[in-house]
């Protein structure tokens, strides 16, 4: 599984959205569910998942599915 | 189209129906007055969309000078979000992150506001406060000839040092009282406001200039402060007192948890001044 798919199986799962639902456009404006709270989960979850810890100020600016991924690949890296 | 700007005087009244919904019963309008020169004119952060105001953060900033150390501090207050803006809040909290030059503190973190806080790069400051019964204990009784408090901002000033002057001056406009303890040797200045609980008096303590003195003399200290904010008991955040247990006190979880980011300070050295306990009428 890629790196985007694992991230969208994430944000499906934390928001309680369907995969289909989600695309790299998503934001909190876009997608049903995305409040804080649950943008602090999906937080934890990509920690968890990837093996990362994302810096406080990269969390509060991680406000769209390609956002979230290009912060996530760049950790990883 | 929901968008984040600085909060100035001019849009208290707009925010004020939504701190409401925290409170109906406090005066909100400290949180907008400027009480002291920081070097920041803003009183926050504001959510709005189309310019009707849906969030609001409040933000108290403050130049200290701590064990002679400059420190610039900034206590939250109020963060506050219309429910359907609920996913545009991070956005509130984003610029206090990004603010690595100051002692960031929140003194009333919720159990949300914690969790979410602690992952954002806050780290606790405190979790219990202390009673303490204005009761004389121990050598308290016997010393009491050799310790007296001095009441009142006109006699208190010129007793004080330049900074200690200048806190005095900043919290003269607020709810706060300003007590001298005075032993024959030293004095602590203390800065705090009485609040009714369960319909007694308690006098809540912000600040001590000299907590070894208060805690030497605690005997007589804690009845003689009683005594001049007509209070059964103080109260007073676990981390003043230094790790020391007095007699008779009780320790209590805070119904709130208080937050730091950033570490410029020792956990004991961060008082609850410059914050919303010191300027408005918190019970």
């Amino acid at each position: 599984m890629s790196m985007k798919d694992k991230i969208f199986e994430q944000i499906s799962k934390v928001m309680e959205v369907e995969v289909n639902d989600i695309s790299l456009d998503s934001t909190p404006d876009t997608l049903a569910n995305w409040d804080s709270m649950r943008h602090m989960n999906l937080i934890l979850a990509f920690e968890m998942e990837f093996s990362v810890e994302i810096p406080p100020e990269k969390i509060v600016e991680m406000l769209s599915v390609q956002l979230i991924i290009d912060t996530v690949s760049e950790l990883v890296a | 189209m929901v968008s984040v700007r600085k909060a100035v005087a001019e849009d208290y009244s707009a925010v004020l129906p939504l701190l409401r919904r925290l409170s109906t019963e406090h005066d909100w309008a400290p949180l907008f007055r400027k009480a002291w020169s920081s070097g920041e004119e803003t009183f926050g952060y504001l959510l709005e969309d189309q310019g009707k105001v849906v969030g609001f953060l409040g933000l108290i900033h403050s130049e200290r000078l701590i064990n002679g150390q400059p420190i610039s501090f900034c206590h939250t207050s109020s963060w506050i979000v219309e429910e359907s803006y609920r996913k545009h809040s991070l956005g509130l909290l984003a610029p206090v992150i990004k603010m690595n030059d100051r002692q960031v503190v929140d003194l009333s973190a919720s159990k949300d506001v914690h969790n979410i806080s602690l992952k954002l790069g806050f780290t606790s400051l405190d979790t219990a406060f202390v009673i303490i019964p204005a009761l004389p204990v121990g050598r308290g009784i016997l010393k009491w000839t050799h310790t007296k408090v001095i009441n009142g901002v006109d006699a208190i000033e010129p007793l004080l040092g330049k900074e200690e002057q200048r806190i005095l001056r900043d919290h003269h406009q607020t709810p706060c009282q300003h007590l001298l303890l005075k032993s024959r040797e030293a004095t602590c200045y203390i800065i705090g406001t009485r609040v009714i609980k369960r319909g007694l008096p308690f006098f809540r303590i912000h600040y001590f200039s000299n907590v070894v003195l208060f805690l030497e003399r605690a005997g007589s200290f804690r009845t003689r402060l009683g005594m001049a904010t007509a209070s059964i008991a103080l109260i007073t955040d676990k981390r003043f007192l230094r790790g020391q247990e007095l007699p008779l006190s009780k320790e209590r979880a805070l119904p709130y948890q208080r937050m730091v980011k950033g570490s410029f300070l020792q956990p004991e050295d961060i008082d609850n001044l410059y914050s919303e306990y010191a300027i408005m009428e918190m019970q």
